[in-house]
Parts: structure tokens; C-alpha cells; sequence
């Protein structure tokens, strides 16, 4: 078979696996299994047919419908953002939350909940996450413009100092809130709403929509430097646009979902193994194959049990048995 | 002869102030929350209170606490109300979650009362008391009859065994009215939830306020749950359709944003507009019987008798000494 | 005769020491000098890599005033050996080499896809397209690096020590290969370890010294012996062939 042939029946067959997955999970929760159902109301709902609902209908439009897209948008969010780290920083150990987001995001939320009582978190950890990595960008920034090194290094100090400042907060604060500031920093899709939906979407698709686009760029961005710009690469402007849209997609899916690990890390690793390191098809496949896994992991932590598990003990559990593999593996997932 | 009868008197009447020193110097073993037997040596004079400082007005012991947690002094009201004269001038030690063990040990304690929330940190306090001389006592009450045998372990320690008793007595009252008063109506009893700090964190079987809904008639729709502070799925709580909902009095949330989410629109209690949010006394002190009298009220408010609750609230407030410089 | 690339008073710190260049249109020019003398370090200059004082001329355009993708439509440079952190197949790796045409947020469109094809068959290696980069050969590597090259449009190509890590017969293929490209109009500048490659192959030899640029001669010269003799601060001997020299150093 080809080679290009076998990717383009890798993608067909990873696409339709997140799809069976998304209708599976649309149709299962503690209210029961109701996979015909979850199909219908989808239907009466796209072309807003007038027919009664029954009450489950509601739990399934109302509470399981935003998680799962939810679900889907951070989940193709961070995995694009991970893809697109990871090449351009030539680094496998890169993952979203790499230029401060994550402690960005953490620091918004510590003081929307400690300070600003009643006012809503998803925006100022969005606030926090953008304004954390533009310290990050510039921080990174020398005479001799900005290298991948230094973005890195600024990474870990922005977001050492601002997690230290939370830790701060959760000291002083009272112990009601500390509660809820702990909670959100474990990640969760338990309160996905509509509205928090409708607020993430704009930024994360942005983002994931300037990474995608940057695909071919991507590759050119993952040369050595030299090569770059011999190719014709503007480095830093084009450094520049990657950075702001991973800053939205991850800030946005921070700010509604909290800080969720190893998928930004672990699904890109995971389709590299597959479909090799060509950034036109990594990208894509790694996004919808982050929306399908996030889904799953969420579906699997609402369901494991009566408790709703925070979402990143379920991708911790499939992201490290998956990262020893990777290391005892003679393919090292498309890395020389 | 005068001379030496004066030394033989001198002499007498410090033996007798010795054994009478003597007698009063005495060790007490109580059992704590952790199961350990702690020995304590009374009286006891310098306490320290990382947790449960609300007890401290009940117990009456202002004089004998020289440090308190800092989160007592900027997030109480109820201490604040009643003590903030005594809030200020007493030392903080940090917090239950984060001891400063410097401060504490400077303030030469005799007892440290603390939650056992941080083992690794009561193992710590457990060996500097060892080392100090004070000893360590963890409370964590997870249901009523835990916390009437923890005001009883403290009215032991603290030599105010009446107070408690009568403090407990007028608790039990209260319970007792509340159950006496339930079992004559006929009504069914009604199925509700109690919320913490977010929406999709209830009570579950364990903890006081499980058994407070219970003596106040409402039957636990997250009973099936064996934790005290379980997160569940909107799912699950839609699936429940509690007839009536509590929030928690110290959450960052009132009853709108309840009333106001669409995906909690189907729940009898949101239909209904029972949705109440408590007022914020704390659960780990005599107040829990208010806070049970008050959930019986708006469960079934035509069950008491107005200013009921006010009454009870005044007659409680005559147990507390207010702090007098 | 037209003039491809041109520098005046380059100069960068201590390595490079006021450079005056001509490379002629369509010529082979090759760089000659022992280590250190400033070979890669001038070609960087030229990339626009490295930040120098002078003047650089790109068919009669300042440097200055051209925009990466400009200047990467006119120069392509083919390193010595690429350090890739990702093992791209070889079409994606010849594919970059049509980065300056493609917009930031674009893809290389079917017309892309041929060059980039044409490239390598017309280096004979189109059977290499799905291989993995680093499964083959250095030599193949090359020829990869100068297909990606010839797919960049560019009529100036430069190779940093094409020959290095290559044995007999591959040098002689990469180095003919160049040639042709020559002989379609291209300008190649090269830098070379070995003389005598440098006097088969190209048109021009450059010398450069300490970072200077000691002498530029036709590889026809006969007097190359004793500028390379001072170049290398060795003796050398020459043997004449059937149409060129050959140099070695001397045994005695």
C-alpha cells in the first residue's frame, strides 16, 4: 500500500472512530443509554423540528451537550496547541501549557475567587492565561530577537513565579474559597454549560484554525534555524502567529475546563506513531484525535462511578502506561 | 520558741499549698478523632485552637487560648462579632492546612487543638509536644454524635464539663422539638440535597449535615453516597429532582445562580423556587442545631411556630460568654 | 559578464575582514581555505544569517531591500548535512524547498507537488520520494538537499561542503550534478576541502585566508600551485592529466 494511502486510511478511520465515540457518549450517562434518542434530538434540534422532547431529552441536550463539545473543543484545542509546540520547539517533552498558560489561567481564577467574589472566573483565566504568555514572549525577547531556548527557559520562570503567587493566595485565602480554587485547578467538564460553551468556542476555534492553517509552516518552523531562513521563513513573525494561537486555544480551553495534562503531550506522540511527523496531516489528526480521547476520558471519569472524577486523573491514567511504551519503543514516534 | 513556731507554721502551710497545688495538677486521657490516646495535663492554661475556635465562647475559655488560627481572624464572622477585641490581641500560628510551628512553640503552649486533615503535620506537632511539653488533640466531628462527643472531650480538657452538658442539653432540644414536632404532621417527607462551594458538590452520608437533614425530615437524595463532600455529574442531580435545595452559608453562590441555570430548570425545587441558602453558622458547633431548626423551617414551614427560630437563636446566644477585656 | 552575487566590504567581527565578491551568472566559483578561515561564516553573511556591516548585491539588488521570501526566491543554500529533529519522508523534505511561494497560510498545491517531483527525477532519485530522510544514504541525502534546492526556483545556489561524509563515487555524482545546473543558468558557489575537486569541477577558485580573500582564479590557471601552496602554508607538487592538473603534497 502506499504510504500515502495508508495515512489518508489511518485519518478516514481515526475520524470515524471520534465520531462513534462522540454518539456513544452523547447516549450514555447516569440517566441511562439512549442511543437512538441522543440521535433524534440532535436531528429535531439542527432543523429545529417542533416535535415533543421527553425528559431525558433534556438532560441529554441540556447537560450532556455542551460537556461533550465542550470536551471536543479543548480536547482538539490542546492537542493542536501540543502538535504545534512541539515542532516548533523541536522538543518531545513540550506541551501546551508550556509559555505560562496553564499558571496564567490558575492565577485568574485564584483571584476572580479570592478577590472578586461573584465575578466569572472562565474570563479571568483567560485574562490570566493571555496576559502570562505575553510576559512570557517578551520576556524571551533579546537584542538578537527571540530563540526557541529562551521562550522555553522564560516559559518555566513566568510560570514558576506565577504558580508561586497562587500558592500565595490559596494561603491567604479564606478556606471556603480555597476549596474552589483547588477544585478548578484539577480540570473538570462537570459544569459545562451552553453559555461557557458559547464563551470558549470563538477563541478556541481561532486558534486551532491559525494552527491549522500554519500547517505546512509548521514543518518549515521545526528546521534549524538556518534552514528557516534560507527557506524563506520569517522567524519571529511567524513564531509570533503559532504562539498567539495556541495562546487562544489554550488560554480559552484553561479558562472553561481548568488545567486538564497529558493530552496536549500524549496525543500528538500518539499520532506521529501513526502517520509520521508531516505537520499538514499531524495537525488535523492530532486535533480530532485529542477531541475523541478527551472525550472518552470524560465520558469514562462520569461514569466510573457516583463521584464525577476530575477529568486529568482519567488522562494521567491513559497518558503515562502510553509515555513508558513510547520509551521502550524502537520508533520513537517520527523522531530522529 | 515564738521564733521557731513561726518557721513550723511557714513551713505547714506550704505543704499544704503544695498538696493543694498537687491535688489540682492532674492528667486526663481522652481519645481523639485520629484514635489516639492523648494524656493531658490539666489545667490547662495556653491553648492553642488551629480549628473549631468558634467553640471557644461556648466553652467560655477566652483567658486560656493564646493562639488562634489566622483564618479565625480574617474570615469569622461569628468570632469577629462576639470577640474581635480578644481576635485582636491574641497571636495567629497560621492556618490548620499551613501551622507556623515557630510562632506556636514560642507561645509555650500546654495544648494544641488542630484538625487531622494533614497527618504528616499532627505527627510533627505530636513529636515538638513530646519535645515542649503540650500535648495534641485532632477534631473532626463526622456526624452529630461525633460532635457531642467532641464538645464533651473538650469539656473534660478544659474543665467545664457543665457548660457542655447544658449546651448539649439545649442542642438536644432543639433536635427533639423538631422531631416531635415532624412526627405529628402527616405530610411525606420531602427529598433534597445540601450543596457546598460549587454546584455539583453535595453532602453525602457522612458528616453533620447529613444527620441534621435528617432529624429536620429531609430525606438525603445523596445518601447512597458514602463520602461527606462527594462531587457528582448535573446528571446525576437532575436524575435525583430534589424537592428542595440547600446551599451551603459560606459558598460564593446564592440561590439565583440555581434558580437561573437552564440545565437545572426541570428540578421540582427550582420549579418551586425552594432553594435556600443557609445562613453561615458553622456546623461544627452548637449552631448546627440552629442550622437544623432553620432547614426544618423552610422544609415544612408551617410545622412551627413563628419566631421559633429566633427564640432558639437568642437562647443560644446566652450560652456564648462574650469576651470581656 | 553579468554579475549573480556581489559583496563589498563584508564584514562580520573578527572572521570576516572586508570582502569585495563577484560571482559571475551561471559560473561554478569554489571557496578554497583551511579551517577557520571564514567559509561558512561568509555564506551565512550572504543567507542573511548572520548580522554584518557591507554591502551585499543580489543581481544587482541590495540585500537590504529584499524580504526573506525574496531573497530565498533567488538564493537557495544546500547545508553540509541537515540536523532534523522530525524523520520526514523525502518528497516533504523537497516539498520546503517551495516555502517562499506558499503563503503562511497555506499548503503546497498540486503545481507544488510537481516541481517538487520534477526536482528529483531530474536527479535520477524519484524512486527515493516515500522513503523516510533518514533511512538513506548520505549521498542520497544530498541529492535530496539539492533537489530541495532546484524545487526553491532560485537561480543562486549555494553548498556549504556538498562532499563531506561522501566517498569517491558520490562526490563525483553530487559535484557533476551541480555542474549541470550550471550549464542551465544556474550560479552554484561552493566551498570545497579538496583542490583538486575544485580544479575538475569548477569554473572560478576563490582562496580565502584569515578572512580575507587572498586570490580568485580560473580553475585553469596554472598558477594555482603556488597560491595554494601559500593558502595551505604546505608544499605541494602537481601532476598535469589529460585536460587538468592534479595537486598533491609533496613527500619530501
Amino acid at each position: 500500500m502506499k504510504s500515502k494511502d495508508r495515512v489518508v486510511l489511518i485519518n478516514a478511520f481515526i475520524s470515524l472512530l471520534v465520531i462513534v465515540v462522540t454518539w456513544l457518549s452523547f447516549s450514555f450517562g447516569a440517566a441511562g443509554f439512549y442511543p437512538i434518542l441522543s440521535i433524534k434530538i440532535f436531528v429535531h434540534k439542527l432543523f429545529k423540528l417542533k416535535s415533543p422532547l421527553t425528559p431525558i431529552s433534556d438532560i441529554i441536550w441540556q447537560i450532556r451537550a455542551p460537556r461533550i463539545l465542550l470536551c471536543l473543543l479543548v480536547g482538539a484545542g490542546l492537542s493542536g496547541s501540543g502538535a504545534a509546540l512541539q515542532a516548533t520547539f523541536q522538543n518531545p517533552l513540550v506541551d501546551p501549557y508550556l509559555l505560562g498558560l496553564s499558571a496564567g489561567a490558575g492565577l485568574g481564577c485564584a483571584i476572580s475567587v479570592a478577590f472578586l467574589s461573584g465575578s466569572y472566573t472562565p474570563f479571568w483565566a483567560f485574562t490570566g492565561a493571555v496576559l502570562a504568555c505575553i510576559l512570557t514572549y517578551f520576556l524571551a525577547k533579546t537584542k538578537r530577537g527571540i530563540s526557541r531556548l529562551g521562550l522555553i527557559l522564560s516559559g518555566v520562570v513566568v510560570s514558576a513565579f506565577l504558580m508561586a503567587l497562587v500558592s500565595l493566595i490559596k494561603f491567604i485565602v479564606d478556606p471556603h474559597s480555597l476549596t474552589s480554587i483547588v477544585t478548578w485547578l484539577m480540570g473538570s467538564f462537570s459544569l459545562s454549560s451552553w453559555a461557557r460553551l458559547k464563551d470558549a468556542f470563538p477563541m478556541i476555534l481561532a486558534g486551532c484554525l491559525i494552527i491549522f492553517l500554519m500547517r505546512f509552516r509548521i514543518n518549515l518552523l521545526s528546521l534549524s534555524r538556518e534552514e528557516a531562513i534560507n527557506l524563506g521563513v520569517n522567524l519571529e513573525k511567524e513564531r509570533a502567529f503559532i504562539i498567539a494561537g495556541v495562546c487562544l486555544a489554550t488560554g480559552a480551553s484553561v479558562a472553561s475546563a481548568g488545567i486538564i495534562g497529558w493530552i496536549g503531550l500524549m496525543v500528538p506522540h500518539l499520532i506521529r506513531l501513526m502517520i509520521g511527523p508531516d505537520n499538514r496531516f499531524l495537525i488535523p489528526m492530532s486535533m480530532i484525535a485529542g477531541a475523541g480521547i478527551m472525550v472518552a476520558s470524560d465520558t469514562i471519569a462520569r461514569s466510573l462511578c457516583s463521584f464525577d472524577l476530575p477529568v486529568g486523573i482519567i488522562t494521567s491514567l491513559l497518558g503515562i502506561p502510553f509515555f513508558i511504551y513510547l520509551l521502550r519503543s524502537k520508533t520513537q514516534s517520527g523522531w530522529i | 520558741m515564738r521564733h521557731k513556731n513561726s518557721v513550723v507554721a511557714v513551713a505547714l502551710s506550704l505543704l499544704i499549698l503544695l498538696s493543694a497545688t498537687a491535688s489540682n495538677a492532674k492528667t486526663i486521657c481522652v481519645t481523639d478523632a485520629l484514635g489516639r490516646k492523648v494524656f493531658v495535663h490539666e489545667p490547662v492554661k495556653r491553648a492553642v485552637f488551629l480549628i473549631g475556635y468558634e467553640l471557644i465562647p461556648y466553652l467560655g475559655i477566652w483567658n486560656r487560648v493564646v493562639g488562634i488560627s489566622l483564618w479565625a481572624k480574617t474570615h469569622d464572622d461569628f468570632m469577629n462579632r462576639i470577640g474581635s477585641a480578644w481576635l485582636k490581641s491574641v497571636a495567629s500560628v497560621g492556618t490548620a492546612t499551613q501551622i507556623n510551628f515557630e510562632t506556636l512553640i514560642k507561645l509555650n503552649p500546654d495544648l494544641v487543638i488542630t484538625w487531622n486533615y494533614k497527618p504528616q503535620a499532627v505527627k510533627l506537632l505530636e513529636t515538638l509536644g513530646k519535645k515542649d511539653g503540650f500535648s495534641v488533640i485532632t477534631i473532626s466531628p463526622e456526624g452529630l454524635d461525633s460532635l457531642f462527643s467532641t464538645l464533651r472531650m473538650l469539656g473534660k480538657v478544659f474543665e467545664v464539663e457543665k457548660r457542655t452538658d447544658c449546651i448539649i442539653k439545649k442542642m438536644h432540644y432543639v433536635f427533639d422539638t423538631i422531631r416531635t414536632t415532624l412526627a405529628k404532621l402527616k405530610n411525606r417527607r420531602i427529598h433534597g440535597i445540601w450543596l457546598w462551594d460549587s454546584i455539583n458538590r453535595v453532602a453525602g452520608s457522612t458528616g453533620v449535615v447529613p444527620d441534621l437533614m435528617n432529624i429536620a425530615g429531609i430525606i438525603n437524595c445523596a445518601a447512597s453516597i458514602k463520602a461527606p463532600y462527594p462531587r457528582v455529574s448535573l446528571e446525576q442531580i437532575v436524575l435525583w429532582n430534589p424537592e428542595i435545595i440547600f446551599i451551603w452559608g459560606n459558598a460564593n453562590y446564592g440561590t439565583k445562580k440555581i434558580l437561573n441555570d437552564p440545565r437545572l430548570s426541570t428540578l421540582i425545587a427550582v420549579k418551586e423556587k425552594a432553594v435556600f441558602k443557609s445562613p453561615n453558622w458553622s456546623t461544627w458547633s452548637p449552631r448546627a442545631a440552629l442550622v437544623c431548626l432553620w432547614m426544618a423551617l423552610k422544609a415544612y414551614p408551617n410545622a412551627f411556630h413563628k419566631g421559633f427560630l429566633t427564640k432558639m437563636q437568642r437562647d443560644f446566644d446566652s450560652q456564648i460568654s462574650y469576651y470581656k477585656p | 559578464m553579468d554579475i549573480a552575487l556581489k559583496t563589498r566590504r563584508l564584514s562580520y567581527k573578527d572572521i570576516l575582514k572586508s570582502i569585495d565578491l563577484d560571482i559571475e551568472k551561471g559560473s561554478l566559483s569554489c571557496l578554497l581555505g583551511p579551517n577557520g578561515a571564514g567559509k561558512t561564516t561568509l555564506f551565512k553573511s550572504i543567507l542573511g544569517i548572520c548580522n554584518v556591516t557591507g554591502d551585499i548585491f543580489i543581481e544587482d539588488k541590495p540585500i537590504r531591500s529584499l524580504s526573506p521570501r525574496q531573497i530565498a526566491k533567488k538564493i537557495a543554500f544546500v547545508p553540509q548535512q541537515i540536523s532534523n529533529t522530525f524523520n520526514y519522508k523525502v518528497i516533504d523534505v523537497v516539498l520546503m524547498g517551495r516555502a517562499p511561494y506558499i503563503g503562511i497560510f497555506s499548503v503546497p498545491s498540486s503545481k507544488d507537488y510537481e516541481i517538487a517531483y520534477w526536482a528529483l527525477k531530474e536527479l535520477s532519485i524519484e524512486s527515493l520520494a516515500q522513503k523516510d530522510f533518514s533511512s538513506i544514504s548520505g549521498g542520497e541525502r544530498q541529492l535530496v538537499l539539492i533537489a530541495r534546492a532546484i524545487a526553491q526556483r532560485a537561480n543562486i545556489l549555494i553548498f556549504d561542503e556538498p562532499t563531506a561524509h561522501l566517498d569517491l563515487p558520490n562526490q563525483f555524482n553530487v559535484l557533476s550534478c551541480i555542474k549541470r545546473l550550471t550549464r542551465q543558468k544556474k550560479t552554484a558557489f561552493i566551498s570545497l576541502h579538496d583542490p583538486n575537486l575544485a580544479i575538475l569541477f569548477a569554473d572560478w577558485i576563490i582562496m580565502i585566508k584569515d578572512g580575507k580573500i587572498i586570490s580568485k582564479l580560473s580553475s585553469k590557471d596554472f598558477s594555482l600551485k603556488g597560491y595554494l601552496e601559500s593558502l595551505y602554508q604546505i608544499e605541494l607538487e602537481s601532476f598535469k592529466g589529460k585536460s587538468h592538473y592534479v595537486v598533491y603534497p609533496s613527500t619530501e
